[in-house]
């Protein structure tokens, strides 16, 4: 009984994510099922903990049976939903008989190459450092906590970053919902679900669009590497982070070249996850938002599908931002560990933090966790040569550059942390949720071919559906 | 031209090819890290069957979960690992009561000395008296009123 209750939570997410993806791609895409199981996964993840979220903020706790009950109506009505589409076979609910074969031989490789993290993840039972002074802390106290959850926002707590978004913990408390304590497997079955998710979503983007099996090195690639392993068994939020940059990427790349309003929702929604993740995602949320809406706005379609993909990612971002707003409006302590070195007497941004900056991003090349990973995916960018600067896929560059130089930006600023000591604990699990969205770029940009075929088969029904 | 889009296709596969293999090559280095890391795993795996976090705190829970703040005091510096690990670990394991360890005036204080008499020494100074002690020397006091 215990086992069906650790596991349901999560697979409730997985199938109503994966219903939604369906309804919302009906037209647009009938085919790719495994890019969209693994959307899904995410999606379902992150709207299941935001609907617990509003256990808090309707009832000043968090009451199980209310967000269990919504849950599951969300659940029910987007199962019902397919399955009446099912009936008028608008979309299909199992993959269509070409793609089954795939799809198994996907999944059957994912969760084998997983394998090492499901050990690991399982001996590491409480994770990382982190885990225990930030995320299952406040999971736990959003949990166990009753009507004085709001304690976790105390400033006197800013060893455990009070203003932090609340994604995580909420998907952990989720995680919970049917059980009767704070089971430390939760947790670990969130990071497992969250690694397998982002490798399964960059592996079947690769695979459709380049047809080539080989790439499922990528997925041995991230599952052996110790250092990425560790920072998903440690249970931290990095991953959900590149999760849903990888997914917004891709939507609003899939939004961009098929004409699909669906898409273009989707990739608001991801941004709105993005945002809830930590101070990171929200800086890159921020620069999502505007940059999708530039890169949506310069496509070569129609000024009317155009507009309507614009529409539809603003209605995408307007509900997906939900949970954020609430918490920034209602919650959020503001954040406890900011020095504006620019205006700062005692503090100030120096010429010397700005070369230590410098120096720690040259020694990332030779640290020994990457294993040479950063030197190959500089010479992946210079493989892809003007390929990875073309219009559909400019999204991925576009946002890589305005990141990096507003994450720069930011660590000169604030000075209220130690410089060195910071970036050695923050900077790499910046590159962590950053590597999957490379490869990505990286990859398709070298197979431009293949693109241009799938753009073709699809583009012209979407281009079509889209007038009508 | 057929002949030369099809050159041109192969150059790309092949810069494909050149990335993939140089992940292959990733690969092979990471088996050697981590079989490391599976054979400490399993040494490990001989006396505990799974990591075992803040054991030092283990019962106060009990007592504590009906204590919204507590004050922690150590004698040790918190900027370093070990004293920080513990904080963290005490943190995380008496939740949902808040381990305060900037303030000292909480009706309830957390002791976590290496040298029981410093523990000794700052309850006579806080005018505290020892509520429980567990095996590993952490005690929680009361202020008296």
């Amino acid at each position: 009984m215990k086992t069906i209750a650790t596991y349901l939570p999560f697979i409730i997410s997985l199938i109503t994510g994966w219903s939604i993806v369906r309804i919302l791609l009906q037209r647009s895409e009938p085919h790719g099922f495994s890019t969209q199981f693994f959307l899904g996964g995410g999606l379902g993840l992150g709207i299941n903990a935001s609907l617990c979220f509003a256990s808090f903020i309707l009832f000043g706790q968090f009451v199980p049976w209310f967000a269990a009950t919504l849950n599951l109506i969300i659940f029910i009505t987007t199962i019902t939903m397919t399955i009446l589409l099912n009936c008028k076979k608008k979309i299909t609910f199992l993959p269509p008989a070409g793609e089954r074969g795939n799809t198994a031989i996907l999944l059957i490789a994912l969760l084998t190459a997983s394998l090492p993290l499901w050990i690991l993840g399982h001996f590491y039972l409480h994770g990382g450092w982190d885990a225990w002074s930030v995320w299952n802390f406040k999971s736990r106290m959003l949990f166990l906590g009753g009507e004085n959850w709001q304690r976790v926002f105390l400033p006197e707590l800013w060893r455990s970053s009070p203003h932090y978004p609340l994604l995580l913990p909420l998907t952990n408390v989720w995680g919970w919902i049917f059980l009767k304590d704070a089971d430390p497997i939760i947790p670990v079955l969130t990071s497992y679900l969250y690694t397998t998710l982002t490798i399964g979503l960059l592996t079947s983007i690769l695979l459709r669009f380049t047809k080539n099996w080989w790439v499922l090195i990528v997925a041995g690639l991230f599952f052996s590497l110790p250092y990425y392993l560790k920072n998903s068994y440690s249970q931290y939020c990095d991953i959900l982070l590149a999760f849903h940059l990888l997914a917004t990427l891709f939507c609003l790349m899939s939004a961009a070249r098929n004409g699909s309003r669906g898409y273009a929702i989707l990739s608001g929604i991801f941004i709105g996850f993005v945002s809830f993740t930590k101070s990171e995602g929200m800086l890159g949320a921020v620069l999502l938002a505007g940059l999708g809406i530039f890169f949506l706005l310069t496509q070569k379609q129609d000024f009317i599908i155009r507009k309507n993909l614009i529409l539809a990612f603003l209605a995408g971002l307007l509900l997906g931002g939900i949970p954020t707003a609430l918490f920034q409006l209602l919650y959020s302590p503001g954040n406890q560990t900011f020095i504006n070195g620019l205006t700062s007497l005692d503090k100030p941004s120096t010429l010397l933090r700005a070369q230590i900056i410098g120096a720690f991003y040259l020694t990332q090349f030779i640290n020994a966790n990457w294993n040479g990973l950063l030197f190959l995916l500089v010479l992946g960018i210079v493989l892809a040569g003007r390929n990875a600067y073309r219009r559909d896929i400019m999204i991925f560059p576009l946002f890589f550059l305005t990141y990096a130089g507003a994450v720069t930006f930011y660590y000169f600023l604030n000075t209220y942390f130690e410089i060195t000591w910071w970036l050695s604990v923050t900077a790499d699990r910046i590159i962590y949720a950053m590597i999957p969205s490379v490869i990505c770029w990286e990859i398709l940009s070298m197979q431009e071919g293949s693109l241009r075929t799938d753009k073709g088969s699809i583009a012209a029904r979407k281009t079509t559906d889209a007038r009508s | 031209m057929n002949l030369l889009s099809e050159q041109f296709n192969r150059l790309r596969s092949l810069r494909l090819n050149i990335y993939l293999f140089g992940l292959s090559i990733i690969i092979l280095l990471n088996v050697f890290v981590l079989k490391e890391e599976f054979r400490r795993i399993y040494s490990f795996k001989k006396i505990m069957k799974h990591q075992i976090i803040g054991h030092k705190f283990a019962g106060l829970d009990e007592f504590t979960k009906e204590i919204n703040v507590i004050s922690y005091f150590t004698d040790q510096d918190l900027k370093t690992n070990a004293a920080g690990k513990d904080l963290a670990q005490a943190q995380l394991l008496l939740t949902p009561t808040i381990v305060d360890a900037d303030r000292l005036d909480h009706e309830y204080v957390l002791l976590v000395c290496k040298n029981e008499i410093n523990a000794l020494r700052i309850m006579k100074q806080l005018n505290l008296i020892p509520l429980r002690r567990n095996q590993h020397g952490i005690i929680l006091a009361r202020r008296q009123s």
